[in-house]
């Protein structure tokens, strides 16, 4: 093998290696004052820029309106900052109901 | 369902066993929809301090493959240490890695709020890259050499 082969291919390689993929941002919203690509649904609301999940009835769910596709590990993080006021309290779920 | 959900509960289903409820505040990892069976809670854990006060509480909650973390703090930085840890494979779960993601929310007469949300996902480095970078590594590593020969 060429010297310069072997120069080329080290630098496709480096090259290939920075550009792969980098941890995801999928969601962020940083308020709820939009809430584009969720679904809202009965039973949940928004007041004053953030999810409100039991607004309107006493259970009520928001879910990310697409699927996510984890890596084969499944590999995946989530933050986020709530309140409650009461009982019963909330849940931060990832399922695979064909429902959605 | 096929799911994995991490519940903050401030109502005790189970005050005089406590099998279903831990307490009336706890956090906990649960699967496949929440029931109040015995072993419904995977992990458990009380905070010191009230789910329930009104105030903003922070939550993370990652997995890595093999070990699901959950922190969880009053101010918006995270803990160095999580107050959750649970080892399960998420792959004898769930059938492929498509999920939907989300928040429920049930009271007696109370808010659930949810101020902000942020979900990331760390790809695996794809093995082909990987055998590049290998022969990159080596390419270079064998230029080295022939130079190192020629001097």
């Amino acid at each position: 093998m060429s010297k310069t082969l072997i120069i080329l291919i080290s630098l496709v390689a480096l090259i290939l290696v920075t550009v792969s993929p980098a941890p995801a941002d999928i969601i962020n919203y940083s308020n709820f004052s939009s809430t584009n690509g969720l679904e809202i649904n009965p039973g949940a609301g928004v007041t004053d820029g953030k999810l409100d999940l039991t607004k309107t009835s006493n259970a009520g769910s928001v879910f990310y309106n697409s699927t996510l596709t984890l890596p084969t590990n499944y590999a995946f993080a989530t933050t986020f900052t709530f309140s409650i006021t009461g009982s019963d309290g909330l849940i931060f779920c990832l399922h695979q109901d064909a429902i959605g | 369902m096929p799911s994995i959900a991490v519940e903050f509960d401030t109502y005790d289903n189970d005050p005089t066993n406590h099998i279903a409820d831990p307490s009336g505040n706890h956090l906990a990892i649960v699967k496949n929809g929440y029931n109040l069976g015995s072993g419904a809670h995977l992990a458990s854990y009380n905070p010191s301090y009230s789910l329930k006060s009104g105030s903003p509480l922070s939550a993370w909650v990652e997995y890595n493959g093999s070990t699901l973390r959950v922190y969880l703090n009053t101010t918006s930085t995270k803990p160095a240490d999580p107050i959750l840890t649970y080892s399960l494979a998420l792959s004898s779960i769930f059938t492929g890695t498509s999920l939907y993601a989300g928040f429920t929310g049930g009271d007696g007469n109370a808010d659930q709020f949810i101020h902000s949300w942020t979900l990331d996902t760390n790809p695996v480095p794809l093995p082909g890259a990987l055998l590049l970078f290998g022969t990159g590594l080596v390419g270079l590593g064998a230029v080295g050499l022939r130079r190192r020969k020629r001097s």
